[in-house]
């Protein structure tokens, strides 16, 4: 390189001065073209994304272990800090689950004699596979994590993700060994759930923001701060009732708390939910409703009027 | 025999600008949940191109810078394309002042770094609410904003390190 001289450099240096200043324009220009790509073709965007998570799995696993590590002692320092508060508030959480454990039991000997004289089916058991947060998101502009789970393990797209308490996101990309949660926070993430008391159907939004907004709640709803918020199972991408958030504020739009602390996220599972099966086994799909439609209002709050009512044929 | 294992002795030391943004990237997508960041990570990408594109510029080009934009905007799920986009404007800066930055003291490569990064990331906020067409929230960038300008003498010291280890002036593109 350094022998080049005389003629062939003097002419060498403006030709590469051109192809410079040529590559820099290109290369912005595909950048540019990229963002577009990725607005109108989101499956190919959404595959190559999916191809290098999958590369790149083994060494984020890696290093995602030290980090693990790392965690566990910050949330370590922090549980020390608080440790008499904590304490406090367990007691009290404890008093008051002792008088909720009683009632589960008498609750749950009433279920299952319901259960006979109805002769419906079991208990749909759901399936989990849990994996471990290899990345996140990274930047300021989206809510996300990597999972080092993926199709090999029957994760597919839509399936709900738990974390310790609660609803995390749902699986927005697939790979091999490793797929990606869009976390309930995500400015992309609509979340179709309802009101624990009362079963009022509404939307979850994610804004970026840690507390999404519920939106499009019916008017006949009364948010609370301290109500509970769970899916709705609408959509059919998986069951009804799991836990999400916590109602925060009411003034100026309802905003709520996610169950799961989002900034700490570890292990998490995947819901292997069959929707096929629900159909099948859902004891409202195949036997007439019991109660007549005048005094189905009345029961809203057990059975909320989102199954359209069935052909009372099958046996 | 010598004289090939030298020679490729010398290649794999010439990636090492972009080995070491590499893994920077990957340290990045970390998830270290500190406590109040709410997941934000420094800007560790910007600040190894920025680096490598004053004092090693033959190493890190211009595609280099590029193709590790894509790589964190494929991992980290952001717009496809925009810090690719914002690499390359870098490495751009970087490169058109780099005879200013290479005699002068650090604290004039961190107040440069402080311009750049405070006038990229915002840039980019703004493309992405442009995008959305809302406001993103600003407590995010606020906090990788910070933490990029805290975390960069850091990095600076290790690719210095780097540098003056592995890539004396014998090594070339």
């Amino acid at each position: 390189m350094a022998r080049r001289t005389g003629r062939s450099a003097w002419i060498a240096a403006p030709i590469r001065a051109l192809l410079q200043r040529f590559a820099f324009l290109l290369l912005l220009a595909s950048a540019v073209g990229l963002i577009l790509l990725s607005r109108i073709d989101r499956p190919v965007v959404e595959r190559s994304r999916a191809v290098v998570a999958d590369i790149f799995e083994p060494i984020l696993s890696a290093v995602a272990q030290p980090v693990s590590v790392v965690n566990a002692v910050i949330g370590w320092v922090d549980d020390i800090l608080f440790v008499h508060e904590e304490n406090f508030r367990l007691r009290t959480e404890n008093a008051r689950l002792l008088q909720w454990q009683e009632v589960a039991r008498r609750l749950e000997q009433d279920n299952a004699s319901l259960r006979r004289l109805l002769a419906a089916g079991p208990d749909l058991t759901n399936r989990f596979v849990t994996g471990r947060v290899i990345a996140d998101g990274g930047g300021s502009f989206v809510r996300t994590a990597l999972l080092n789970v993926g199709a090999k393990d029957g994760i597919k797209k839509g399936q709900a993700v738990i974390g310790e308490g609660g609803y995390v996101g749902r699986v927005a990309e697939v790979g091999y060994r490793a797929s990606r949660i869009l976390l309930l926070t995500d400015l992309n993430s609509r979340l179709p759930v309802m009101l624990q008391e009362g079963g009022h159907r509404a939307v979850l939004t994610g804004d970026n923001s840690p507390f999404p907004r519920l939106e499009y709640l019916s008017g006949a709803a009364k948010p609370a701060v301290g109500m509970h918020i769970v899916t709705s199972g609408d959509g059919g991408q998986f069951p009804a009732g799991i836990p999400v958030a916590e109602i925060t504020s009411i003034d100026g739009g309802v905003r709520v708390r996610p169950l799961v602390d989002l900034g700490r996220l570890d292990f998490l599972r995947v819901m292997q939910f069959d929707e096929t099966r629900v159909e099948a086994e859902d004891p409202t799909a195949v036997l007439p409703p019991l109660l007549p439609p005048a005094s189905t209002q009345a029961s809203t709050q057990a059975s909320p009027p989102a199954t359209p009512a069935p052909a009372p044929k099958k046996p | 025999m010598s004289a090939l294992l030298r020679q490729t002795s010398r290649r794999i030391r010439a990636l090492l600008p972009i080995l070491s943004s590499v893994t920077l990237v990957l340290i990045g997508l970390t998830p270290i949940g500190l406590p109040h960041f709410d997941n934000v990570a420094p800007a560790f990408a910007l600040m190894a191109v920025f680096y490598w594109s004053i004092f090693r510029s033959d190493l890190m080009t211009m595609l280099g810078a590029f193709l590790i934009g894509l790589l964190l905007d494929l991992l980290s799920a952001g717009p496809l394309g925009l810090n690719a986009l914002a690499l390359v404007l870098v490495h751009e800066l970087g490169m058109a002042q780099r005879k200013v930055f290479l005699g002068s003291s650090f604290l004039v490569n961190w107040a440069a770094f402080a311009l750049v990064v405070g006038a990229v990331l915002p840039a980019g906020w703004a493309f992405v609410s442009l995008l959305h067409w809302r406001l993103l929230p600003t407590a995010p960038l606020l906090a990788q904003l910070l933490l990029s300008l805290t975390l960069y003498p850091a990095v600076y010291w290790l690719l210095s390190r780097l540098e003056r280890r592995w890539l004396r002036a014998s090594v070339t593109a």
